[in-house]
């Protein structure tokens, strides 16, 4: 083990340590604590104030998340404010043609004209049919304070619908981490891990959660010997830094996870057989229709009594040792345990069959599920605090790159099997979770409970776990078909072209966007466009002009960041709130989007009484008497926010407090870190997907949805255990031969960053950002050189991209950044770098409606440009 | 692997080209070394007009040039303060006392002696004539940023450019019949500098190539690709062979010696500008293999 | 007196540019330049490639090729180690840029000078000690945040780094934390074969 300064405290005189005081800070200004909202981290920020205008922004030393670190993005916050191109007053269009680059001709509006023309419409639809809103609202600080709006409206397409975040998030993250530990996300507990494998992931590296407080804790880790692994098929940072790189195939990492298992269970069988016997449902006995047997009198579900011989129900007290294989009959049916079921299914997922199809050698996978057996030091433990508790410092963490795939939810589980199997969830050096409980509102943390089958049941606040079944459809992201779809707005634009074909008894007529760009977030443009043009009014709340707002009737002006108030608590392992606060009065006459929210419930009349938004937000912050909401009453959010602190603080802090002091965050307690699902057992066998897989068969069929609508709805996927399912891009024409896959920087949030002239400037020097990057050997083969300009053609779209060279790219992948190649009136953003999402298609076929998932590789073929076109600027 | 290579503005290791010193530089280089160099030239058998265009070559030149390249030219008086460390700053006095003494010896010789201390005026002006021949060749060479510069060669470079041009200007002069030249058959000396440079060309190349990499690449920039054209042509080919061939056929003609002067004074401008444009810094580390960054 | 001086952890540092913003924003630079740049490379042949990252600045040199090719005593070493640059002296020669291995100092040229975020003549107001700061025509570079260092503080590059790839420290104390890395991790000057004696230092290579 390596030792160095960063595994001591540093010397006072270092000045190495980024503590510093804020009387210490340079400058004459007045400093204003606030947290950055450029993503959705809320790392701690000061602002220095001079005459009234922000003049710098810092890390927040008291942060005790970030110690004072920050993001090129949070630094760079400034542009934002002071850009020219803000939208300054509210905006009503005058063109009724609708296009791209088409001018709005929007005139400037009073916010009363535009607050009254948006909610005299929102009346209508309200009276008429709910659903006929699209409330499209994804401000990442407050995105569940802004769902409960459209909630409280009574549409079912709120959240996500329209743009979705299927195409920049990780879905099945949230939803099997939620399933399966009650992880809204997920951490790996760095301060014991000593072996981690990143699969389509960069926590640590810019993308994936809490960027700066990663960042900090895994280079101390790899300073202390952690051995990194990442599987990826671009050399991203993570793996540019790793002790191993694996180019993998795009969209085949359930292949390589499945090789993986197969070594874990068959080979080495090195897997913690203890814990499953006890901590987990893999002793369960499954009957031949693959669901628990139950014990008739209780309806628990059975464990094999290899001590008694018999099956008894899970949680009798006289159960014996549990068995974990072998083929049993209970109440009078051959049944397996759940395990047994898993050793079967994956028989035939050797690392031969694994690399025949990831392009990971076999013996790269044996040697590192054994490695990752090893390093998981099974048996061992480790006390915090007089607490024992199991120390499995080897932890598989997956995100977007793995998961934004048809099959990224069967990924996600095949990643959470192997996390089970060797019991490393909830625990010192696994993966811990940040639940969805009152903790991120400044409430405690609350464990998970247990529901009557003795697994665990995660808290699931704001999140659509399960959604029923309905015939005809209420919504529009087809939720009613896909149950278990966390999110799927980007179908939202293909259905409300066609709703008759899917079975909707209504089209809808309004869209509200709330900082969101489907353009840049959803797929295949001219549907966007078309169904863009269909819709009766478009509403953005929004801070520029951007691709959508050619399209907007009305645009209602944002504040900035550094303009209005926030409180929440995004750390995965700490109490507390912290706080986001104007740092100067609004520049323009812009407003708070909730404020914007507050206003629109009131003038359409859902801001009181038992519905009301009111309600829905005393519901969604947890707020309850004598601290909460008053049904009768109009608040500002900065008022809301004020009952949010005095609620959870117990009346000891409002939220001028928290704007003097900026957080309040001290670390929760062990026993509110680990094992947060207690006596709960983990779900080895995914039960609830299977139960939901044969309720919605059962439905599709009584409905005839087939037979109606000619849709094919696919329920296989929903499986107790993951088992390999190609991406349809894997069959896709070989006439396109590269499978583009997009990432993501640590100088972008999505297309936000792309407007700020410090992050493009930077971004336009960095190597590979703004090209289409190909792998050196394959380009010498195709006779592309590095600054080629050339056609990204897909069946889809054709956009230029400028060639870029590298040795750290799966030959067969080009990888084009997120958050360029946008097309908008921002002379910043205009034109620079190649956008990848066009080539994505939206429909079933590329939609993974177990978990909600949006296929995100596309088949490509790169042309070299001629004449005028293969000019760069 | 693609290994280190010129990168332009990107953030990737590599060779990046200098780009503060440049045409303005790289003409007042030329004429400061022209004018001394004739100056030099002149002296051997003294015509003072030619003397005093030597001096006003140097003497007005230069600075037009140094002041057209300075970021604060009207500080540009604070260049001479640390003669004590910075070549510029002895370069710098060396014309100041050059010009001055090129002056009085220009008068002694143009009155024949009645400025005094004729003697000691062309000693001191030969002198700061030598610093303002060298002085440019000691600043490059002695700084190890730019490698194809930090070379003995530079300061031997800046001397023989130096009496080039001066000679090419003289051959013209004396092929006019303006002036008488400074020693019979003076053609010879075009021969001699035209081969001397020649040979000095293959050292600098030479040298380079035995060089450290940034060294190695400013030399292959000098011979493969935009540049080569003017290296090529203009520095050997106007600059050394033109002049061998042109006083090889017509050494006492005005036409030879008009095509010599002009083919020398050409293959002295290319050169430098071309020495500075192919000046690279070199990538601040350079990495072996694979394995030991983590 | 300290002898101020910098370590860079190049298994830290993973390119991710706050150093750089931070400095941008600290300095107020104009568009084009950088006091601070962190380089990138790549290393090996598909698939054993990795990528490493290097941070640069001015390396504060001991016998900095800078000063000595400085005709008009612009650049400067204070008794702390800083190499620093007067403005009201620099004349714009770039004699010093020329003479600097590291490629480290710019010209603030004219317009960008004062030129605002967004291009355009509207500045946006920047902490006092910034405004006006450049002197269209002089040559500048990396100071260490000598106003910052001066109050105590560490330079802006080293306080938001994420990785904390970036010590800084009192070379002179044998205690100090880049006096204990350079000595404990085999701590290497840029370009050593230049002579210049840089008081940074990389370590973890």
């Amino acid at each position: 083990m390596r030792q160095g300064v960063w595994t001591e405290r540093p010397p006072e005189d270092s000045m190495s340590d980024a503590a510093i005081a804020d009387q210490r800070e340079t400058g004459n200004g007045r400093w204003v604590r606030s947290h950055c909202q450029q993503c959705f981290n809320a790392c701690g920020i000061r602002v220095e104030v001079v005459d009234g205008n922000p003049v710098r922004i810092r890390g927040d030393a008291d942060d005790p998340n970030t110690h004072g670190h920050l993001c090129a993005r949070g630094l760079a916050g400034l542009a934002k404010f002071y850009d020219p191109q803000r939208v300054k007053t509210p905006l009503i269009r005058t063109n009724p043609e609708k296009g791209r680059r088409v001018d709005p001709g929007f005139r400037e509006a009073t916010w009363d004209e535009a607050l009254d023309l948006v909610a005299a419409k929102l009346r209508t639809i309200r009276a008429d049919n709910p659903n006929k809103l699209i409330a499209s609202l994804w401000p990442y600080e407050k995105y569940v304070q802004s769902s409960a709006w459209g909630s409280a409206f009574g549409t079912a397409n709120t959240g996500f619908s329209f743009s979705g975040v299927s195409n920049q998030c990780a879905n099945p993250n949230h939803f099997v981490g939620m399933i399966t530990h009650g992880a809204l996300v997920e951490f790996p507990d760095l301060t014991h891990c000593r072996y981690l494998i990143l699969l389509g992931s960069e926590y640590g590296f810019g993308a994936n959660q809490s960027f700066v407080r990663a960042a900090r804790e895994l280079a101390d880790a790899r300073d202390r010997g952690l051995k990194l692994v990442v599987v990826d098929p671009r050399l991203s940072v993570a793996a540019g830094k790793a002790d191993e790189w694996l180019p993998i195939k795009p969209a085949t990492d359930l292949a390589f996870l499945l090789g993986f298992i197969h070594v874990l269970v068959h080979e080495d069988r090195s897997y913690d057989a203890a814990w499953l016997r006890t901590g987990t449902n893999a002793p369960y006995l499954l009957g031949p229709d693959r669901n628990f047997v139950t014990d008739p009198d209780s309806g628990k579900p059975l464990i094999f009594d290899e001590t008694a011989g018999i099956a008894r129900p899970y949680d009798d007290p006289a159960l014996g040792r549990p068995a974990l294989e072998g083929t049993y009959t209970a109440n009078g049916v051959e049944c397996i345990p759940a395990f047994q079921h898993l050793v079967n299914e994956t028989a035939g997922n050797t690392p031969e069959w694994a690399e025949s199809i990831c392009d990971i050698p076999a013996g790269t996978i044996r040697r590192l599920a054994k490695e990752f057996a090893e390093a998981s030091s099974v048996g061992a433990t480790v006390a915090i605090d007089g607490v024992d508790y199991p120390l499995r410092p080897a932890c598989l963490l997956s995100y977007r790159g793995l998961q934004a795939h048809t099959n990224g939810t069967l990924a996600m589980m095949a990643q959470e099997t192997v996390m089970v199997l060797m019991g490393a969830l909830g625990v010192p050096g696994g993966l811990v979770a940040k639940s969805m409980d009152a903790r991120r509102f400044g409430g405690r943390p609350q464990l998970m409970t247990k529901g009557p089958d003795g697994i665990v049941r995660p808290h699931a606040t704001g999140w659509h776990l399960y959604t029923e079944f309905s015939y005809p459809p209420k919504s529009l992201e087809l939720r009613d078909y896909g149950p278990l779809a966390l999110d799927m707005g980007h179908l939202v634009p293909l259905t409300m072209l066609e709703p008759e074909k899917y079975g909707f008894d209504y089209s809808p007529e309004m869209l509200l966007i709330y900082h969101s760009n489907p353009f840049t977030n959803a797929g295949h443009h001219e549907v966007v466009a078309r169904a863009l043009k269909k819709l009766d009014l478009v509403v953005s709340i929004n801070i520029y002009l951007d691709e959508s707002t050619d399209y907007a009737d009305v645009v209602l002006p944002e504040s900035t960041y550094l303009e209005r108030f926030n409180l929440i608590n995004w750390t995965y392992d700490m109490q507390g709130l912290q706080v986001g606060q104007p740092v100067v009065e609004p520049r323009y006459d812009t407003r708070d989007g909730m404020d914007i929210l507050i206003e629109l419930a009131d003038r359409a009349g859902f801001l009181f009484g038992e519905g009301g938004f009111n309600a829905a937000l005393n519901r969604t912050l947890g707020l309850s008497p004598p601290h909460a909401l008053a049904l009768d009453r109009k608040y500002s959010y900065a008022e809301v926010l004020d009952v949010q602190a005095r609620c959870h603080s117990r009346g000891e802090r409002d939220l001028a407090w928290y704007c003097e002091h900026g957080n309040d965050l001290r670390p929760v307690a062990p026993d509110e870190k680990y094992r947060m699902y207690r006596d709960a057992r983990l779900p080895l066998y995914f039960n609830s997907i299977k139960a939901a897989g044969d309720e919605l068969r059962r439905n599709l069929e009584t409905y005839k949805i087939a037979e109606r609508h000619g849709l094919e709805i696919d329920t296989s996927p929903y499986q107790g255990v993951p088992f390999w399912q190609p991406s349809p891009v894997h069959g896709e024409d070989g006439d396109y031969d590269f499978y583009v896959i997009s990432y993501k920087s640590y100088m972008t949030t999505y297309g936000d960053t792309a407007t700020n002239p410090l992050l493009m400037s930077l971004s336009e020097r960095d190597p590979y950002l703004m090209k289409v990057v190909i792998n050196a050997h394959t380009a010498r083969k195709k006779g592309l050189r590095d600054g080629d300009v050339v056609w990204v053609e897909s069946r889809y779209a054709r956009e230029r991209g400028v060639v870029g060279l590298t040795e750290g790219i799966h030959p067969e992948t080009a990888a084009i950044s997120g958050g360029f190649g946008r097309f908008t009136r921002h002379p910043v953003a205009d034109g620079k770098g190649t956008l990848q999402n066009a080539h994505l298609p939206i429909d079933l076929a590329h939609t993974g409606m177990l978990g909600g998932t949006m296929e995100t590789v596309a088949r490509v073929r790169l042309v070299r440009a001629r004449g005028k076109d293969a000019r760069t600027h | 692997m693609t290994g280190p290579a010129m990168v332009g503005d990107s953030f990737r290791l590599g060779y990046r080209f200098q780009r503060h010193w440049d045409i303005a530089m790289a003409s007042a280089f030329f004429f400061g070394e022209l004018g001394a160099g004739l100056f030099v030239v002149a002296m051997i058998s003294p015509s003072w007009p030619v003397l005093v265009l030597g001096l006003l070559i140097t003497g007005i030149g230069k600075p037009w040039f140094h002041l057209t390249h300075m970021g604060v030219p009207r500080k540009s008086w604070r260049a001479i303060l640390r003669p004590d460390r910075s070549w510029t700053s002895r370069g710098l006095l060396g014309i100041v006392v050059f010009t001055g003494a090129g002056v009085l010896y220009a008068g002694a010789v143009a009155t024949k002696g009645l400025v005094p201390l004729g003697e000691v005026w062309r000693v001191v002006a030969f002198l700061a004539a030598l610093v303002v021949m060298t002085y440019q060749g000691f600043a490059m060479s002695h700084s190890t940023a730019i490698a194809i510069w930090s070379t003995a060669l530079m300061p031997v470079a800046s001397l023989l450019y130096a009496l080039a041009g001066g000679t090419a200007l003289m051959l013209v002069i004396d092929g006019l019949g303006l002036a008488p030249p400074p020693f019979p058959n003076f053609a010879v000396m075009g021969l001699g500098v035209a081969g001397a440079l020649l040979v000095l060309q293959a050292s600098l190349l030479h040298a380079a190539y035995n060089g450290t990499p940034g060294a190695k690449l400013s030399a292959s920039l000098l011979l493969r690709g935009r540049y080569a054209p003017a290296y090529l042509g203009l520095v050997l080919g106007a600059g050394t062979v033109l002049p061998l061939v042109a006083l090889g056929i017509d050494a006492d003609g005005l036409a030879g010696r008009l095509v010599a002067a002009v083919g020398l004074l050409g293959g002295f401008y290319a050169f430098r500008v071309l020495i500075f444009k192919v000046g690279v810094y070199e990538p601040v580390m350079r990495f072996g293999g694979i394995g030991t960054p983590r | 007196m300290a002898r101020w001086g910098m370590v860079f952890s190049l298994a830290r540092c993973i390119g991710c540019n706050a150093c750089v913003v931070a400095c941008k924003t600290e300095n107020r630079l104009p568009d084009d330049i950088y006091f601070t740049r962190t380089f990138v490379e790549e290393v090996g042949t598909f698939p054993e490639v990795r990528r490493v990252y290097i941070p640069t600045l001015c390396n504060h040199c001991e016998d900095a090729p800078c000063e000595k090719a400085c005709p008009s005593g612009a650049t400067y070493t204070r008794d702390d180690g800083i190499v620093m640059v007067d403005q009201d002296r620099c004349i714009g020669c770039s004699a010093c840029a020329v003479a600097c291995p590291y490629d480290a100092r710019s010209m603030i040229e004219e317009p960008n000078d004062n030129r605002g975020l967004f291009g355009g003549a509207e500045a946006p107001p920047a902490e006092p000690d910034a405004v006006d700061r450049w002197r269209a025509g002089t040559v500048v570079k990396c100071d260490f945040c000598s106003r910052r260092v001066d109050r105590g503080l560490s330079p802006a590059c080293v306080a938001v780094c994420p990785t904390e790839a970036r010590i800084f420290g009192d070379l002179d104390d044998p205690e100090s934390a880049p006096s204990r890395l350079v000595r404990t991790r085999n701590g290497a000057p840029p370009l050593p074969e230049k002579n210049t004696k840089p008081k940074v230092f990389y370590i973890d290579y």
